[in-house]
């Protein structure tokens, strides 16, 4: 792979984690407790434990997020 | 079954599992640095280098061990107490592997002109080959894994895109199988390197093998229906509050079960995360999967209040002592009657 293509990839990468991170954030800490009940009083470590994954999956966790908002 | 997440849902067994899944690791990094360095003698190299060899040899040591857990299991019950726990044993495997990534870009990316996350994607080995990229594929995808393993992403994902996501494993593994052969098998060019990972590969390869021909006799047995009903096996067969799994339409798998001189069939999927209810037992009157805990009824297949989980029922009548099941699944939560056993002199001579 030459280097300029491997620097556009990374680039890309780090946009993505960083939207992630800006995403996940308030996703985690507010708007879960409105998408999933279970979550409403859950504690700050289970919270931690799925921002991994709201960051990775962020346009997943958008999506859900938007739908939300949409709905009647 | 719906309650409110906690971070780790930790008992007693899981935290002697994890207990020994940690003394295990430490130990495994503690012999393999021990002895490389016994070994290698005046020669040993740089201890960075160990242990970024370590890591890296414990992650695919444990990927093996994870993808043997699933087939051992339905092989022989004495094994599902590994498969419950094996969640944690995945998230172990995933850290080792960032530990190893990490360390390689520290080490041998961190201190070059070129950006050191920009590099291992431009390296290639003496081959030609950029056998990181293969290992950075890999541990995205344990990435995925590992970040989805709790009940929230289940519950998020659903269980069948949850279930499909987690079987890209194999491709992780293939992945993996690259970057040991194109990577470290290039630079340490003793035998057993290739020797290892061929037992390795040889031991998950014909353990799927052999589960897959196990569960496909059983089923085509199952499947010799008699009329539109399938014969389940023998009364006997059953033993109280456990069940026996069968197989019917395809690979709709559904448990029946024997509790109080009676029983029910329900399917064998649990809605938590689509662990085999079969393999579970009967618990204070319900059906209790063995991965989780989540319980059913099993005369209507409903979690009992306030939980709102159903799965769905199957009719059943038993005809000569043998237990004969309608392979048309009800609506989930269907109520039916459970059949009652027959006394012995009655099921005998049918």
């Amino acid at each position: 792979m030459s280097e300029s293509l491997a620097e556009i990839l990374v680039l890309a990468f780090l946009a993505y984690a960083g939207i992630g991170i800006l995403v996940a954030i308030p996703f985690v800490f507010v708007v879960v407790n409105r998408v999933d009940g279970a979550a409403r009083g859950a504690p700050i470590g289970f919270r931690v434990l799925i921002l991994p994954g709201c960051v990775g999956l962020w346009p997943f966790i958008a999506f859900r997020w938007l739908g939300r908002r949409q709905a009647p | 079954m719906t309650n409110q997440y906690t971070w780790v849902s930790w008992n007693r067994h899981k935290k002697a599992y994890d207990l020994v899944l940690a003394g295990a690791c430490i130990g495994f990094l503690a012999i393999f640095v021990g002895l490389g360095f016994l070994a290698s003698g005046p020669d040993a190299p740089d201890p960075m280098v160990m242990l970024i060899r370590a890591t890296g040899t414990l992650s695919v040591v444990l990927l093996h061990v994870i993808l043997c857990i699933g087939p051992l299991a339905r092989l022989s019950p004495r094994w599902l107490p590994l498969l419950y726990n094996r969640r944690h044993l995945g998230v172990t495997m995933f850290l080792f592997g960032l530990a190893h990534a990490g360390l390689v870009i520290l080490y041998y990316h961190g201190f070059g002109i070129t950006n050191p996350l920009v590099s291992p994607l431009v390296n290639t080995n003496r081959s030609g080959i950029g056998f990181e990229m293969y290992g950075l594929a890999a541990l995205a995808i344990l990435f995925v894994m590992a970040a989805t393993s709790h009940d929230f992403w289940l519950h998020t994902l659903t269980p069948r895109l949850w279930k499909t996501l987690h079987m890209l494993v194999y491709a992780a593994y293939g992945l993996l199988v690259l970057h040991v052969a194109f990577g470290a098998m290039q630079s340490e060019l003793h035998i057993a390197y290739p020797t290892l990972l061929g037992i390795g590969i040889a031991i998950v390869s014909t353990l799927h093998l052999v589960a897959g021909l196990k569960e496909t006799g059983r089923d085509r047995s199952a499947l010799e229906a008699n009329g539109t009903w399938v014969d389940v096996g023998e009364i006997g067969e059953i033993a109280e509050d456990r069940a026996k799994v069968v197989c019917v339409k395809g690979d709709e798998r559904v448990a029946v079960f024997k509790h109080g001189g009676k029983l029910s069939a329900v399917s064998n999927v649990c809605e938590h995360q689509m662990g085999p209810l079969g393999e579970g037992k009967i618990v204070d009157g319900c059906i209790t999967c063995p991965w989780h805990g989540y319980q059913y009824r099993p005369e209507d297949g409903c979690s009992p209040p306030p939980f709102t989980e159903k799965i769905a029922t199957y009719e059943l009548r038993i005809e000569n002592g043998r237990v004969l099941l309608n392979p048309e699944a009800k609506p989930r939560g269907t109520r039916i009657e459970p059949a009652p056993v027959p006394s012995e002199p009655e099921a005998s001579s049918g």
